[in-house]
């Protein structure tokens, strides 16, 4: 708990930073934390493997849009419907999923992905297809409209450390426990009377839920959208930084969401081939940190710093 | 006194998989506060049972009643929540998660926290997180266990790990204990130790069901047992009737003596020197800072079975895994035929003619019993040339037709089920099929780890007796035991190891009637002062064969 403290005043301090480069960056950084946040419960707490996460990212983005344009809503109010929408499209697919495993588990998310992005692309009078939405709602506050980093910083932050807490406590809790217990041995999770398939669907339906949230969040800032940033290309992502933060593990993949980003920062010279350095360093994590890079790093610095402890003695 | 109604009523059971019959019209009755032992050969669906009454397997036909509810439909989470919990044959500990994780979180499905709650942090789920860990320390205490609560479950011996299974069912609130093989790989102190925990649970009024091979598990704690046998009940009653049961001792036993095969010849003696074919010297191995093999030598010669024998942890299948080249030798030097084998890659020491069957079985359990006696010959179709992989010479092709033919003859079971897959097999098949893929390979030399692991006392000598047969045919052999008393048996010389080193070496006869040996380390004499008489009758025929 007084890591999530020293968290919050850190990136609270962040916030008075007096360059809009950072700030863009760190407003990316919480919304994709969110979504990563929700992958690391499925996958590294769970065991369950998905390949298609950024289409909940785009659904609460298409949809939080769509329905505050359409019926004329507060975005406010739209985020929250299309939150639990797409939270309920996710149980519906874990319905659907679920009684796959390994591979097929992989391939199946990854297809739902595919169709996703593919209908935010052809749906032309839906979602304008290419082109994309324009004239999305921006948030506003009291007459103001969030529509600069500074100003939607804190709304992104808020949500993001939420849900840093909740995902805390959930893995903390008997819950929690119950999740570990699936992700290793489902045939002994179902002995001890846990309804394995009802478990991994709500926590599809959590995670499904922080990732529409952030969509929705990115959606009413930005106030466009169009498909390229939801496609299969950013779900890889997505499974990069939770890797790279260990899987199981929420201070390490907030470290995995924040390397990613920043790492994807430098490689833009390097246009569309940033995806073998993105490959090269998933492989790398596997091999040689499999339980994330931030742990990794630490064991190194440890083993460093007792050599030197060593040769000064 | 009014009768109480059963606690499990099982009737007409049936189970196939696929054109298989696991379980055929199984009718059983369990009363409340009893402890029922399901014994039976291997390969009989004793798990299989255990599997249906868990709700792991749905039944094709009959009903299972608990306490006057029908259950063979509900999925395994539901049947747990009435009352029935199980431990698993191979333990299945969550091997991430610590002693008192692993017993909580058989109780976390109890407490049906939801998921909104569970994130809050504060209220129910702390309520719940430390009732659960009073209760896991209460069943930890139960089975003695309360000292490791904190410690990874990853790191229990075995004995403890077996005890751990039970304390995590009996933390999910079961009434009916399943219990499959709590005595498998623990030793004599352990096993006193799980008799009184299941004795104890059996007194806080719970019932038990449990499945054994081991006859001294059984003698002491059953008081009525249930016999499979290839599917079907074939007895059932008090220990002492049914050990009389002919057909009983018969699905046991067999008829020995016409299933054992007498060698044709006594093996030729090591001493007699140039016939050597492998020789260890002065061997070390070392895991990661642990000593596990220490400077130890052995030497096999041309045609004799040499049995390696000791207690769990000698370091036995380290040295199996050391020739076969998967261990790298840290000290010393490994000679078969005059050509070294320090570290030279598995690949290769089979191609020089080292088959192995490794502990387990290690079998490819979703390709053919053809498939994987096909895998195991082809080190001999790479031998031939690398154009074989594409094209087989008509030589290499009668080369294989004669080892697969050699294989069926001796196996005719593989024949039989030639393409079912490995992994739907009964143990024993499995073990067979785990040599026959070694012998595809044309082996010089044959090492087997534990063949007799997890098989009923029938098939052991089935198996032991194809060693025989087949040094008659001129194959050297190396066999791993922790069952010594069978190795012994078949056996021309042997190695007693005891933390890595040899203790004792010397002819199987003399090894056997070592009193202060077999005491110390092969331990049967002790299993036989804890087994009642229940276990007596295979004992002694095992030893009127030897004598024969």
């Amino acid at each position: 708990m007084w890591r999530i403290g020293a968290f919050t005043v850190l990136i609270a301090a962040l916030g008075f930073v007096d360059n809009g480069y950072v700030l863009n960056l760190l407003v990316v950084i919480a919304l994709h934390s969110m979504s990563a946040l929700g992958l690391s419960l499925l996958m590294g707490y769970t065991g369950q493997i998905s390949l298609g996460h950024a289409a909940f990212y785009g659904l609460g983005a298409y949809g939080s849009a769509l329905i505050s344009m359409r019926l004329g809503i507060s975005p406010w109010l739209s985020i929250f419907i299309a939150t639990a929408i797409v939270a309920g499209m996710g149980w519906c697919l874990g319905w659907l999923v679920f009684r796959l495993r390994g591979h097929h588990l992989a391939m199946a998310t990854l297809a739902f992905g595919v169709i996703v992005y593919v209908g935010f692309v052809e749906l032309h009078d839906l979602t304008g297809g290419p082109n994309g939405l324009q004239n999305v709602p921006i948030f506003t506050v009291f007459g103001t409209y969030l529509d600069t980093d500074r100003l939607i910083y804190p709304v992104a932050w808020l949500a993001c450390i939420l849900t840093i807490i909740l995902a805390h406590n959930l893995v903390k809790s008997p819950k929690g426990l119950a999740m570990r217990s699936v992700a290793e041995n489902e045939r002994v999770a179902a002995s001890l009377g846990q309804d394995v398939s009802a478990l991994k669907r709500q926590i599809l339906l959590l995670s499904a839920a922080w990732a529409a949230f952030a969509g929705g969040i990115w959606a009413h800032f930005l106030g466009y959208l169009s498909p390229n940033p939801f496609d299969v290309g950013f779900s890889i992502k997505l499974l990069v930084m939770v890797a790279i933060g260990g899987f199981a593990n929420i201070w390490g993949v907030m470290f995995g969401v924040a390397f990613v980003t920043i790492l994807g920062q430098v490689l833009k010279p390097f246009g569309f081939y940033d995806v073998v350095v993105y490959g090269f360093l998933l492989v790398t994590v596997m091999i040689f940190f499999p339980n994330g890079l931030l742990d990794g790093l630490i064991k190194l610095a440890r083993s460093a710093g007792r050599s030197l402890r060593g040769a000064q003695a | 006194m009014k009768a109480d109604p059963p606690m499990l009523e099982v009737s007409g059971v049936s189970v196939s998989f696929g054109g298989l019959v696991a379980l055929d019209k199984v009718g059983l009755r369990v009363e409340q506060k009893e402890i029922v032992a399901l014994i039976g050969p291997n390969g009989a669906g004793k798990t299989t049972l255990l599997n249906v009454l868990a709700g792991a397997i749905t039944p094709n036909k009959g009903t299972v009643t608990y306490q006057g509810r029908r259950i063979e439909r509900l999925p395994a989470h539901r049947i747990n929540a009435l009352g029935i919990a199980r431990t698993f044959q191979g333990v299945e500990l969550l091997q991430r998660l610590s002693v008192r994780e692993n017993v909580m979180a058989g109780g976390v499905a109890r407490a049906r926290l939801g998921l909104g709650v569970s994130m809050l942090g504060v209220g129910p789920p702390r309520r719940v997180e430390a009732q659960l860990r009073d209760e896991a320390d209460e069943f930890l205490g139960i089975v003695g266990l309360a000292a490791r609560a904190d410690d990874p479950a990853s790191i229990l011996p075995s004995g403890q790990q077996r005890l751990l299974g039970i304390a995590r069912a009996l933390a999910t609130g079961g009434d009916l204990i399943l219990l499959d093989e709590p005595g498998a790989g623990l030793n004599d102190i352990e096993k006193i130790e799980l008799i009184e925990v299941i004795r104890r649970l059996r007194d806080q009024h719970r019932t038990i069901l449990f499945v054994e091979h081991d006859m001294s598990v059984v003698g002491q704690l059953a008081e009525r047992i249930v016999v499979l046998d290839r599917g079907r009940v074939i007895a059932e009653g008090l220990p002492n009737d049914v050990r009389r049961s002919p057909e009983v001792i018969e699905a046991y036993l067999g008829q020995p003596a016409a299933r054992t095969y007498e060698p044709s010849k006594t093996a030729k003696s090591a001493e007699s020197g140039p016939t050597r074919l492998l020789n260890v010297e002065d061997l070390s191995v070392r895991y990661t800072g642990l000593l596990a093999l220490d400077d130890l030598s052995i030497e096999i010669g041309a045609g004799e079975i040499v049995a390696v024998v000791g207690a769990n942890g000698a370091g036995k299948s380290t040295l199996l895994k050391t020739i076969a080249g998967f261990v790298p030798v840290a000290d010393g030097t490994i000679t078969f035929d005059d050509r070294a084998l320090n570290n030279v890659r598995a690949e290769s020491i089979v191609g020089a003619g080292i088959g192995m069957a490794p502990e387990g079985r290690e079998l490819f359990p979703t390709l053919s019993v053809m498939d994987n006696l096909m895998l195991g010959n082809y080190s001999r179709i790479r031998q031939a040339g690398f154009f074989n992989l594409i094209f087989r010479s008509s030589q290499t092709q009668q080369d294989l037709d004669k080892r697969l033919k050699a294989v069926f003859e001796l196996f005719p079971v593989l024949l039989e089920r030639r393409d079912q897959l490995a992994g739907t097999l009964s143990g024993g098949q499995g073990q067979m099929l785990a040599i026959g893929r070694a012998l595809m390979s044309a082996p010089r030399l044959l090492m087997l780890d534990e063949p007799s692991l997890g098989l009923a006392p029938l098939i052991v000598s089935e198996i032991m007796s194809t060693l025989l047969r087949l040094r008659d045919e001129g194959l050297t052999i190396l066999l791993v035991e922790q069952n010594a008393r069978a190795a012994l048996e078949v056996a021309d010389r042997a190695y007693v190891l005891a933390a890595g080193r040899v203790v004792a070496s010397g002819s199987a006869n003399e090894l056997a009637g070592d009193k202060a040996i077999s005491d110390a380390y092969l331990g049967w004499e002790g299993a036989q002062d804890t087994a009642l008489s229940a276990g007596e009758p295979l004992i002694e025929t095992a030893g009127a064969r030897r004598g024969a």
